[in-house]
Order: structure tokens, then C-alpha cells, then sequence
């Protein structure tokens, strides 16, 4: 046998669940001719966007008028409609920060690392998340200790910014190819926070953990601990299962870190 | 000559169930291949007559595919999101434990490797044709290939051995 048939035999199983395309080729063409002229249309808009743009700031040259003023000129009116509230800012970040470490919810007795050791960020800082301005803040940390390792990410974002995660958005999602083979998660509530517990289909123990939080100020705060660590291969980030059995924090460590800190999506 | 959307669906209508297969082997979650399959006919709709003139129509979209897939992983800088839904996993998709057993080997292999694996004997490419799709070297696609190849042997080994995997 070659490997040609090998590999064929060998990957043939994981395809037995195909169903089949969802969309028809005529929807796949009606799908992708609006998408052009959507394409077309957004170029259009930013092609008003920028004269304006490039018209507002000779004017408010020549006017001398403030930074302050000048945000609501006319080129706030093209930009598109699902801007978020506010932008994020490195001061705020820097805020949610300080906030967190004071708060001293960050659960004990393990050696914490940034994320993807490569790129050398600091664990545990908040920066701006996403490609835009609408993902928020994100801290995150790797926590060691000798059983192994689990992955901690921490969102302060605005319950009116997306949330969906789609190709276009260029949201990474945790998938049975970069991540560990969860159960159907099971959902309570402490203390007013979502918790969602899913567990690992091999071992049958908790395998991801998250808390989320929403507070009356439009905040949500959502933590999520994977049993998986990123590496990096060849310039690509890719995760991969730890040797732990499980996730090791509590839900009340988790139900904590998201509630105590006190954290504000808007300055 | 036909106009471009008659070519398009004449194509989708041959190549989507191909090409959403070839996403899954590449990303081993059912939803985001009909995504990723999706954006890439999306793109080659945008391309068409690129893709008409094309000597392969079929290396064109390995190409596409494969650039889609890496860049729907690259934003992990900026933007990476544990979703808070499970994996798009549905359990009718893996109900069989060999099934389970080859996606965990190839959830294994680095992004590289699994591309280089998948591109090299699924799609059955020649060395050449995958180092053109991955823009690296021969050398490199046979490197990868070979340890791919030798990890997915380790792992589905005695799944094998037992008939585990028809």
C-alpha cells in the first residue's frame, strides 16, 4: 500500500459524518454576488469617507478648531454603523490592569507565562482586543505548575460589541482541530455569573471552565480557562492538549476574578 | 462562451462538497469548513476571470483554500476568542471512536504538517504543487510531509492494526 492510499485509509473515518454542502450552488452564487456588491458598496462609502475625511481636516486646519471639535465633523457620519461605544484606549488598559492585580483574585501556587512564550507579553496585562476597537480588552496567562499547564483569558468588552465569531470577523475560534474534544457544556448560575463547565469526551473532566458576568453599566466580563496551551510552529500559532488532567481553578476562583476587580468597559 | 455565473455554479456544483471535505481535513470542524469552503468560493467568485484563465483550476483553488484557512488562523495575535459555545463538534460527525482517534491525530500534527499531509496524499499534490500552495520549499514539504505522515503512524497505529479504521 502507498502512502497515497494510506493516508486516504487512515482519514477516511472523520468523513463519514459528511452530510453535504448546506447551500445549493444557486445560493452559493446568490450569496457571493451580494457579497461583491456589498464589497463594492463599503469601497464606495470608504472612497466618500476618505475626501471627507481629507475635506474635514483642511478645514479644520484652516479653522484651528480642537481634536475635540473635530470628532463630530462630518466623517463620523460614513463610518459604519456597528462602531462601538467607545474605543479602547492603553490608558484604560493599563487601568484594567492595575485593577486586576489589586483585586488579588489571581489563584495562588502556580508560575504564570504569557500565552505564546515567543512573542514575550507580559501575562496577565490587558490590551485592546480584535481588529478593531469593538473586541474590548483581553489579559491572558498560561498557569503552570507540575501537573501541567492550562491557558486563562480574561475579556472586558461591551455587551453591544459583536460577538459572533465568523471568517469575516477574523475571530479565532478553539476547534476540535486547535483544541481539545469537549462535551456539550453544562450552564448554572453563581451568584448571578453564567458558568459553563465543559468536560474533556476522553476523560470525562473538565477540560474548559468560563465565567461570564454583565453588569448594569453594559459590561461583560468573561473569563475562560482551557485545558491547552499555544505554541508556535513555522510562525503559526497553533494549541495543544497539557498534560493535566483537568481544569484545576474552582468556580468560585472563577466567578471572583470577573465579579471582585471591579472592571468598566468605558474609562 | 458561457457567462460567468452559469461557469460559477457549474463549478460550485462540482467542487463544493470537494472542497468543504478538503476544508474539514484542514480544520476538523464541520461548520467552520462549510465557512471556510464558503469564503473561498466567495473569492474565487470575486476572481473568476483569474480563475478561468488559470492552468488549474483545481491547483487554484488548493491555493485559495489553504490561503483562507491560514489567514482565518493568523489573527490569534489580536484577536484570539475561546468561543463560549463547545467546538462545532456535533457528536453524529465523530460518533465512531476511530473517527474520533484520527481527528485527535490530526489535531496533533502542527498546522503545517496537517496541510503539507493533507495537500500531499488526500489531494494526492506533487511535492512541487504543495510547495507552491504553501510557498515554501520541496525540501520543506517533504519534510513536514514525512514527519506528519510518521506521527499520524504513531498515533492511529494499532487503531490500525485492529481494523479499527476501514
Amino acid at each position: 500500500m502507498n502512502d497515497v492510499d494510506e493516508v486516504r485509509r487512515m482519514l477516511a473515518p472523520v468523513l463519514a459524518g459528511d452530510t453535504g454542502p448546506r447551500h445549493s450552488p444557486e445560493e452559493v452564487l446568490t450569496s457571493a454576488r451580494k457579497a461583491v456588491a456589498q464589497r463594492r458598496a463599503v469601497a464606495g462609502v470608504l472612497s466618500v469617507g476618505v475626501v471627507l475625511a481629507i475635506g474635514a481636516s483642511v478645514l479644520f486646519a484652516v479653522t484651528d478648531r480642537s481634536t475635540v471639535e473635530s470628532a463630530s465633523g462630518p466623517v463620523l457620519t460614513t463610518t459604519p454603523t456597528d462602531v462601538p461605544p467607545a474605543p479602547t484606549t492603553p490608558g484604560h488598559a493599563a487601568e484594567l490592569t492595575a485593577r486586576l492585580a489589586a483585586a488579588d483574585v489571581v489563584p495562588d501556587g502556580f508560575e504564570i507565562h504569557p500565552v505564546v512564550s515567543e512573542r514575550n507579553e507580559p501575562p496577565l496585562r490587558f490590551s485592546a482586543h480584535g481588529p478593531d476597537t469593538s473586541g474590548g480588552y483581553l489579559a491572558s496567562a498560561v498557569f503552570s505548575d507540575a501537573e501541567g499547564s492550562v491557558t486563562l483569558a480574561l475579556y472586558v468588552r461591551s455587551a453591544t460589541a459583536p460577538e459572533n465569531c465568523t471568517v469575516e470577523s477574523g475571530c479565532v475560534r478553539f476547534t476540535a482541530m486547535n483544541g481539545p474534544f469537549f462535551d456539550q457544556p453544562a450552564v448554572k448560575s453563581v451568584d448571578g455569573v453564567e458558568v459553563e463547565v465543559a468536560r474533556d469526551l476522553r476523560t470525562g473532566l473538565p477540560g474548559r471552565v468560563s465565567a461570564e458576568a454583565r453588569f448594569p453599566d453594559g459590561t461583560v466580563v468573561e473569563v475562560t480557562v482551557t485545558n491547552q496551551t499555544t505554541v508556535m510552529d513555522h510562525g503559526s500559532p497553533y494549541t495543544r492538549p497539557t498534560t493535566r488532567d483537568s481544569v484545576p481553578f474552582t468556580e468560585r476562583q472563577l466567578v471572583d476574578l470577573v465579579t471582585k476587580p471591579g472592571f468598566g468597559y468605558l474609562p | 462562451m458561457k457567462d460567468k455565473d452559469a461557469e460559477f455554479v457549474e463549478f460550485v456544483r462540482a467542487k463544493h462538497r470537494h472542497v468543504r471535505r478538503t476544508a474539514f481535513l484542514l480544520c476538523a470542524d464541520w461548520h467552520l469548513a462549510e465557512d471556510l469552503a464558503q469564503a473561498t468560493l466567495l473569492k474565487l467568485y470575486r476572481s473568476w476571470s483569474r480563475v478561468r484563465r488559470a492552468d488549474s483550476v483545481d491547483a487554484y483553488w488548493r491555493t485559495v483554500l489553504v490561503r483562507t484557512v491560514i489567514d482565518h488562523r493568523r489573527p490569534l495575535k489580536g484577536s484570539e476568542k475561546p468561543v463560549a459555545e463547545p467546538p462545532d463538534l456535533p457528536a453524529d460527525e465523530v460518533e465512531h471512536e476511530s473517527g474520533i482517534d484520527v481527528q485527535r491525530a490530526l489535531a496533533a500534527l502542527p498546522p503545517g504538517q496537517r496541510a503539507a499531509v493533507v495537500l500531499r496524499y488526500w489531494e494526492d499534490q506533487s511535492v512541487s504543487q504543495v510547495a507552491k500552495v504553501l510557498a515554501c520549499s520541496e525540501g520543506t514539504v517533504k519534510s513536514q510531509c514525512a514527519k506528519g505522515l510518521a506521527a499520524l503512524r504513531r498515533e492511529l497505529g494499532s487503531t490500525l492494526d485492529k481494523g479499527g479504521v476501514a
